[in-house]
């Protein structure tokens, strides 16, 4: 798998983020790890796993699995909204789905904007949050998409 | 699974999800009888699922090959015939996590998700 760079020693090397929503919080996912961007959709349930596992589609052939993020934290459960969208994401291991209520847009950031995580940020999102940067005014948080495949492959 | 081509599968739902029952693993197909024989032992789909019961409206028994075992279902939908190798594969991160209630393939009919019970896992708990 491609190496973000974020660790090169060189400050204006830039990592193209898509920027998501889960209620009133900003996700943001590096581009490598996407796939895709599909609309939300049904969802068949599989019986026995996690809460998380929202369950399962059928997409062109395969069926991928379908997580809810907050869900996968310990957030409370949302209602899915009608410009929800699913995220399918993707590394050397596993393929999900993740559902967001919102896909804001795709930019490219300057590594050196990324800082750490906020001594503030919940104990729930706290293991899957790498790091955090501003864009429009609002605080984005950058995921840590191999600890949340880990999980997910884990079965956390 | 073998390499058979083609398997039969019973259709039905429950709470929304649809599930089959493959023939291979059934024996016959009876309603529940009364009074419930001492040597046959039922099994509901939900307890299966790990999901809350409901009422069964049409309670069908499906009884298991080489078992006393019959499991309980509501209202059987339709019998398909699937050719084997258009079973689609679970992701094995669900495989892992769904304890073995359903198999690891799946059937997809006009983009609906069939989920197969596993049933030899269902003959073989005791």
């Amino acid at each position: 798998m491609e190496q973000n760079n974020r660790n090169s020693s060189s400050s204006e090397e830039r990592i193209g983020v898509c920027i998501c929503s889960v209620e009133h919080t900003y996700l943001a996912i590096e581009e490598v790890y996407v796939q895709q961007v599909l609309p939300i959709q049904p969802v068949t349930f599989v019986p026995g796993c996690p809460e998380y596992v929202r369950g399962v589609i059928y997409l062109r052939g395969k069926i991928e699995s379908v997580i809810d993020p907050g869900l996968l934290v310990g957030m409370p459960k949302k209602e899915d909204r009608e410009e929800g969208r699913i995220l399918l994401v993707e590394n050397d291991s596993v393929r999900t789905g993740i559902v967001f209520n919102t896909v804001e847009d795709i930019v490219q950031v300057l590594a050196s904007q990324i800082e750490p995580p906020m001594s503030s940020l919940s104990d729930a999102l706290k293991p899957i949050v790498i790091g955090s940067f501003t864009w429009q005014n609002r605080t984005i948080l950058l995921l840590d998409i191999e600890k949340m495949l880990l999980l997910i492959q884990e079965g956390s | 699974m073998d390499g058979t081509a083609s398997i039969n599968l019973l259709t039905f739902w429950y709470e929304g999800i649809h599930l089959a029952a493959n023939t291979s693993f059934i024996d016959r197909i009876g309603s529940v009888p009364t009074p419930v024989p001492e040597q046959l032992e039922i099994v509901t789909v939900h307890t299966i699922l790990d999901m809350e019961r409901k009422i069964y409206q049409q309670p069908v028994l499906l009884y298991l090959k080489e078992s006393r075992k019959a499991l309980q279902v509501d209202h059987l939908e339709d019998i398909i015939e699937v050719a084997y190798s258009s079973l689609v594969p679970l992701p094995l991160h669900i495989i892992q996590q769904c304890r073995a209630t359903v198999e690891d393939r799946a059937a997809v009919c006009k983009n609906s998700i069939l989920l197969l019970l596993n049933l030899p896992a269902i003959i073989g708990n005791t």
